[in-house]
């Protein structure tokens, strides 16, 4: 489904990504480990289509569409679903306005109908109900003061509601505590279908006991460096990623 | 320039003439004999100095002759409505005959001897404050002056709408006068509407006396498709014990203009709301000046403006809250935000606060900067095309100034404005 060939990228005049290959089959979860700084997220902003990198080589197919081509919004539309490691708070919208006009905007652009309003509050409440985001939190701007764990389980939410063929959650972890932990992943679990993909970033194994990976990637120095099952994260927890900045400078 | 050469070069002396050959009150007399001494404002006075009114005036237009042409004006609102046509009350097209029991709408030029007593009654009330000669102009020049008194524990549902409208290119002085009784409760809308495709001048005075316990909600609307518009707007109000004004302002109007609010919380527990939107684009130069005098105890202010700038468009914000040593336990707030969408837009803020008593809450905030990209990658991320995203923040971050807004239609309303304002954007950009 997923599909990354020979992706160079950099910021400035620094090279980020250097040569990144990376295929992600539908129905499969990948995760993604590595030391910091060694261009995780920067790959996770580029698939979603953030400015400020430049791409000065390789492409990212999704189903076969080469997403470098489009804007984000059409990016979106053709089914990538970022979930932020830090979630932008954007006082002044409303949650549910902010949900609606993104369910709409990407139904409108696949030449799809509007939601009705039934429709989308009935699955609203069900869909938030399961990762207990309430009304209150609902009614609020979006992501305004929400806590480390509210901005993330809206996150879910959206991923939920959109629907979409790639999810990209990026360092999704951070800043929950056991039981957010959980509910996050539960939420993430729920959605896993043999048509959607999964491309996992995170530090730890910790987020990989509650969502089992399919594969696991360890990404250093800009490139994937190896790539394997589950128990290459428990090898990973055990010895750290020494072995692969070692490898790279060497 | 000598006060002499401004009397020689007789600046608006045909608006004098007119006026003043319908009413000669001794208060128009005093008033162009201050104004001549004074001339029009100009950058050397520090409440000025980011908006030259006397370069941006040096042309003077003529008034409107008193021609009736047949005008259809479509109800923006439900409302008893005052229709002014180029500084003239239409009977035809105003409610004048419709107006719900404890109103009244006197022209105030009719009993001369009321004048000063009655009238202009805050005109005085202001000195400390005023030092220009813009309401001093008004006073001298008005061609239409009437009086709206409510009266004790009358609450109307229905809004009251002033209408004034300018279609040629003129020079319009317009003064009303809203007297709230004790216990009184009304909306006012007040919509100055340039359609000159000409240009057009406008110096407007709203003065507004709230007895104890009234209430009034004021939506200003400055707007019309018109060629510029160069004008002040000023807004006098004093407000009696528990008196509360909640006032809301849109501006959509091309043109180089100044909205002026002198402010005075006379008694306790005296409650003033002053919230703005401005919008502009092209070459629009839009000012809002507010002076609020806190003169009582448990008086409160509470200022919140949103400036949207598009091409080479000028914002001005100057905010003046005076608490003064007998207004102790006062609370007073100021702020205004700008999103410069271009790069040549700019925005002046200069909020001041002097205080005097020392058991007081008194805060001011001001920002200005461009879109947040951050914020506009979300949105973008999540289906919103570019333009949808940022249409979604600009309105969000307008309508921060009207989180107080308690009233649907105008929000609705000013929602509608300011979505055409951004699509006129998006086809211009």
């Amino acid at each position: 489904m997923l599909e990354i060939n020979d992706l160079h990228v950099s910021v400035g005049d620094r090279q980020i990504l250097k040569g990144l290959n990376l295929k992600v089959a539908a129905g499969e979860v990948a995760a993604i480990m590595g030391p910091n700084g060694t261009g995780k997220s920067t790959l996770s902003y580029v698939i979603a289509g953030r400015e400020g990198y430049s791409i000065t080589r390789g492409e990212i197919l999704l189903s076969g569409v080469n997403l470098l081509n489009l804007p984000p919004h059409l990016r979106a539309a053709n089914g990538v679903f970022l979930a932020f490691q830090y979630p932008v708070e954007i006082p002044g919208v409303a949650c549910m306005q902010f949900l609606k006009a993104a369910m709409n905007a990407q139904r409108r652009s696949r030449g799809e109908d509007e939601i009705n309003t039934p429709e989308f509050m009935k699955q609203v409440r069900e869909e938030s109900e399961k990762l207990k985001i309430n009304n209150e939190m609902l009614r609020r701007p979006l992501n305004s003061g929400f806590s480390g764990g509210e901005k993330k389980r809206m996150e879910i939410l959206q991923m939920a509601l959109l629907q979409p063929k790639l999810s990209i959650l990026d360092e999704t972890d951070s800043g929950l505590d056991i039981d957010a932990l959980k509910t996050v992943s539960e939420g993430v679990n729920s959605l896993r279908r043999p048509d959607r993909a999964f491309l996992i970033i995170t530090h730890y194994q910790r987020l990989l006991d509650y969502i089992k990976p399919d594969t696991v990637h360890v990404m250093a120095q800009g490139r994937i460096q190896k790539s394997g099952g589950a128990e290459l994260a428990l090898e990973l927890e055990k010895h750290g990623y020494q072995d692969y900045i070692s490898n790279e400078a060497a | 320039m000598s006060p002499d050469s401004l009397e020689a070069n007789a600046p608006f002396s045909l608006n004098y003439a007119q006026a003043s050959a319908k009413e000669m009150s001794r208060e128009r007399q005093e008033a162009w004999t201050r104004y001549k001494k004074l001339g029009l404002p100009n950058h050397r006075l520090e409440s000025w100095r980011y908006t030259d009114f006397r370069t941006a005036c040096s042309t003077r237009f003529e008034p409107a002759d008193e021609r009736i042409d047949h005008i259809v004006l479509d109800r923006e609102h439900d409302s008893f409505r005052l229709v002014l046509i180029d500084g003239l009350l239409r009977h035809d097209l105003s409610d004048l005959n419709l107006m719900p029991d404890g109103v009244k709408v006197e022209n105030i030029y009719d009993n001369l001897s009321k004048l000063t007593e009655n009238y202009f009654f805050n005109s005085n009330v202001f000195s400390n404050l005023i030092t220009d000669s813009i309401v001093d102009l008004n006073t001298a020049l008005a061609s239409a002056g009437y009086l709206i008194k409510i009266e004790k524990d009358i609450h109307l549902t229905k809004p009251i709408e002033i209408l004034n409208v300018i279609t040629k290119q003129c020079s319009v002085f317009t003064r009303i006068l809203i007297d709230l009784s004790e216990n009184s409760r009304t909306k006012l809308i007040e919509t100055i509407k340039n359609n000159s495709s000409q240009g057009a001048q406008i110096n407007h005075v709203l003065s507004v006396k709230l007895a104890q316990d009234s209430d009034l909600s004021l939506f200003s609307y400055l707007s019309g498709s018109g060629f510029s518009c160069t004008g002040v707007s000023t807004l006098l109000s004093e407000l009696g014990r528990g008196a509360s004004l909640n006032s809301h302002l849109l501006v959509d109007l091309n043109g180089f203009f100044r909205r002026q609010v002198f402010a005075k919380l006379n008694a306790e527990c005296a409650n003033i709301t002053l919230n703005g939107i401005v919008l502009g684009q092209h070459k629009d130069h839009i000012d809002n000046t507010i002076f609020i005098e806190h003169c009582a105890p448990n008086t409160t202010s509470n200022e919140v403006f949103r400036y949207i700038l598009n091409n080479n468009s000028i914002g001005v914000f100057q905010g003046k809250i005076i608490v003064m040593p007998t207004a102790q336990k006062s609370d007073g707030f100021m702020q205004s935000k700008a999103i410069l969408l271009s790069e040549l837009a700019s925005m002046n803020s200069k909020p001041e606060l002097e205080i005097f008593a020392d058991d007081v809450k008194c805060s001011h905030g001001s920002t200005c900067g461009e879109i947040d990209k951050e914020q506009l990658f979300y949105l973008m991320s999540r289906g919103l095309d570019e333009q949808e995203a940022l249409s979604l923040l600009i309105e969000s971050f307008a309508f921060e100034a009207f989180s107080a807004l308690n009233d649907d239609t105008i929000a609705d309303f000013t929602k509608n404005i300011l979505a055409d304002w951004l699509c006129a954007e998006r086809q211009l950009s």
